[in-house]
């Protein structure tokens, strides 16, 4: 449960201090709300890889793990433990696209 | 290998009408994808690049471009089916699971952003053409990549810095080697230069497209009444990553989508919005002062703290909010970087252009030189001018001369009467800008030529200056640059040297400085052969060089534009190739 309650202090901190949004609660339900949108949901995978040392490859996004701060803890302790070599050049928001 | 480059989101306002209805036309240009054109790349070498505008006559068209892209079939006598690729210069795919957040989010997707989206229009506009053959490149690499291809440098710092691409609102690369490899990206929610067209739509002028009213409204201002408000709104940190707190106020899908909370802030902590018809006061000059110094402030930092972090001494760059001359100005002149280089069409008409080079050199390496002064555009016949003036015979008179030399010193004659004059050659520029084949000019040094150019050809706003146009022998002379300075895009300011400030008053702005345009042999021989003739006629190789076109309309593109723009306005006189026209 300690390892749960960091993460979702971290994770209440990250909202607040960079995409600059006051969660209601960490049950708040942040897609039907409007709470997030397309543009802050990108910054936030983007700061949950820098954050937590996660990869979250595009093709393995699931809008479910990112509905609630409950499920985005859940997701973070199932991706595993923190990789702390990882670059900022492997994140989504980082990596050149293109076909 | 023969790349079609195209820009635009065809269907993004309409979605938005769709979606948001009830508000006014101006709001609506708070969408994506404005400026749609095409540019064809020939073995990494343009050959022809125009935005549709230009052929559909409404400025700022983000429609599917198909008649640039015939033109520039055409202009290079190929086929479509020999075409390799098609190139889009948006590629939101990787954001694809974004977007499924909320139905209106997952439609615009569907319908504005996806790749399914823009090859349906490939199918529409150009059956036949093989949907596996048309490709995708992220917004900011095309645009870096139009900046990096065209530069001439194998090493350098590429910043784009625009409105927004797919998600970000600023990107940087270090460009080497053929190849730009990403050092950051800033959020859409961070960005510049929306900002800046937030604050430009509350003083009363166009979102996406006014900006530079903006940029020529501010030197009359005072930038430090406003000055702690704009500290505040943007925020640079020691990483290089700009933080713009006022452009995350909106929490809401309706309050994000049209910046509602953003704008009520800036009525509240500002000033009151201005409407268009409204007076402009002391108050919007002062809030214009303080933006630009914001913005050129902010680009000093930012573009600043990457050529430290690199070493790197030379900064290409592209994206809209490099279309801001004041800026780039202050850029070139702040000794962060050696060099600066501006792609010439760097707003989002320009990353169809770099859409195409990006996708090129990814097939093995092309040629990176500098660009020519891009008339990438088509030029007309002879017989398309005579045709023009068939139409309107009986409205005007003619004289022919036989040699172009002769044209040139028949209009260095009529700039030196005072008269201004529709001068319209070969072939069409692209980009914002007219550099001496679509331009009306005229002697910078008469007194009343800024407000009469201003009330009767362009009929717009009286603040806004005029441009400068120099022979590159003497842009020294007039101007506060080192001798043989190239600024052949007009792209940058630079001050007009003190002792004739006052003896160009229709180019100089309120605070001396100039959106000056050089021109050498090499690079723009007829429009250099021209100033040499108004030397002769003036003692200066200097013309006031503007857009031919009046306000609300793009340049003109085909002779009978340039005859019915001539007719429906007080331009003087017109030369069309070698065929001077007046009125009767």
């Amino acid at each position: 449960m300690a390892g749960q309650d960091g993460i979702q202090r971290r994770l209440i901190e990250l909202f607040r201090d960079k995409l600059e949004m006051d969660v209601p609660s960490a049950e708040t339900d942040l897609m039907e709300t409007g709470v997030m949108d397309s543009l802050t949901f990108v910054e936030l995978l983007f700061h949950l890889e820098r954050e937590f040392g996660i990869t979250i490859p595009n093709d393995k996004l699931e809008l479910e793990h990112f509905r609630s701060i409950v499920s985005i803890v859940a997701f973070i302790e199932q991706a595993g433990e923190p990789i702390a070599t990882l670059g900022d050049q492997r994140t989504l928001l980082m990596r050149p696209q293109t076909s | 290998m023969k790349v079609l480059g195209v820009s635009g989101l065809e269907h993004s306002v309409a979605f938005k009408m769709a979606h948001w209805p009830g508000l006014n036309e101006r709001e609506y240009r708070m969408s994506q994808g404005f400026d749609a054109a095409a540019a064809l790349v020939v073995d990494g070498v343009v050959v022809a690049a125009a935005a549709e505008e230009r052929f559909n006559r409404k400025k700022h068209s983000a429609a599917f471009p198909v008649q640039a892209i015939h033109y520039c079939l055409e202009e290079a006598g190929i086929s479509l089916h020999e075409v390799d690729e098609i190139a889009h210069a948006f590629d939101y795919l990787p954001y694809e699971a974004a977007y499924g957040l909320d139905p209106v989010a997952a439609q615009r997707y569907r319908e504005v952003y996806s790749r399914d989206a823009f090859r349906a229009q490939v199918s529409r506009e150009l059956p036949g053409f093989p949907l596996d053959r048309v490709r995708h490149v992220n917004h900011h690499l095309a645009h870096a990549a139009s900046a990096y291809f065209t530069s001439g440098w194998d090493n350098c710092v590429v910043a784009v810095i625009d409105g927004m691409g797919e998600v970000h609102g600023a990107s940087v690369y270090h460009a080497h080697d053929g190849q730009l490899d990403p050092l950051h990206h800033i959020s859409a929610y961070d960005s510049i230069g929306i900002l800046y067209s937030l604050v430009t739509l509350h003083l009363g002028f166009d979102f996406n497209s006014d900006e530079y009213k903006i940029m020529g409204l501010a030197p009359y201002g005072d930038p430090n009444r406003f000055r702690s408000f704009f500290d505040q709104a943007v925020q640079l940190r020691q990483d290089g990553s700009l933080r713009i707190p006022l452009l995350r106020m909106n929490k809401t899908r309706d309050e994000r989508e049209n910046f509602l909370v953003s704008r009520r802030y800036l009525s509240e902590h500002l000033i009151g919005e201005r409407r268009p018809d409204d007076e402009v006061t002391d108050n919007h000059r002062d809030v214009a002062a303080a933006l630009q110094d914001c913005l050129d402030r902010t680009l000093l930092g930012f573009c600043g703290h990457f050529g430290a972090k690199t070493s790197l001494r030379r900064l290409a760059s592209a994206g809209g909010v490099t279309l801001n001359c004041t800026a780039n100005g202050k850029l070139l002149r702040a000794g962060l970087f050696d060099d600066v280089y501006v792609q010439p069409a760097a707003g989002d008409d320009g990353a169809a252009l770099g859409a195409a080079l990006y996708r090129a050199s990814l097939a093995g390496a092309i040629p990176n030189r500098r660009s020519p002064v891009p008339f990438f555009g088509p030029a007309y016949s002879s017989c398309d001018i005579d045709g023009a003036i068939a139409e309107s015979a009986e409205r005007i008179e003619i004289v022919r001369f036989g040699t172009f030399a002769e044209t040139c010193d028949a209009a260095a004659t009529c700039i030196a009467e005072g008269l201004v004059v529709g001068w319209y050659q070969g072939r069409m520029e692209f980009g914002p800008r007219a550099l001496g084949h679509r331009s009306i000019l005229a002697d910078p040094g008469h007194p009343e030529m800024r407000d009469r150019i201003n009330a009767m050809v362009k009929m717009r706003e009286a603040f806004r200056p005029f441009a400068p146009a120099v022979s590159l022998e003497q842009g020294h002379q007039w101007f506060d640059i080192p001798p043989l300075t190239e600024l052949p895009y007009m792209i940058m300011t630079v001050d007009v040297r003190q002792q004739y400030r006052a003896a160009l008053p229709a180019i100089t702005h309120v605070n001396g400085s100039a959106r000056v345009q050089t021109v050498s042999v090499e690079s723009n021989k007829e429009f250099h052969t021209l100033l040499r003739a108004v030397g002769k006629t003036t003692g200066r190789e200097m013309v006031l060089n503007t857009s031919f076109n009046v306000k609300g309309q793009p340049i003109v593109n085909t002779p009978r534009e340039a005859m019915e723009t001539y007719l429906a306005t007080g331009i003087d006189v017109l030369f069309l190739g070698n065929v001077l026209v007046r009125r009767k």
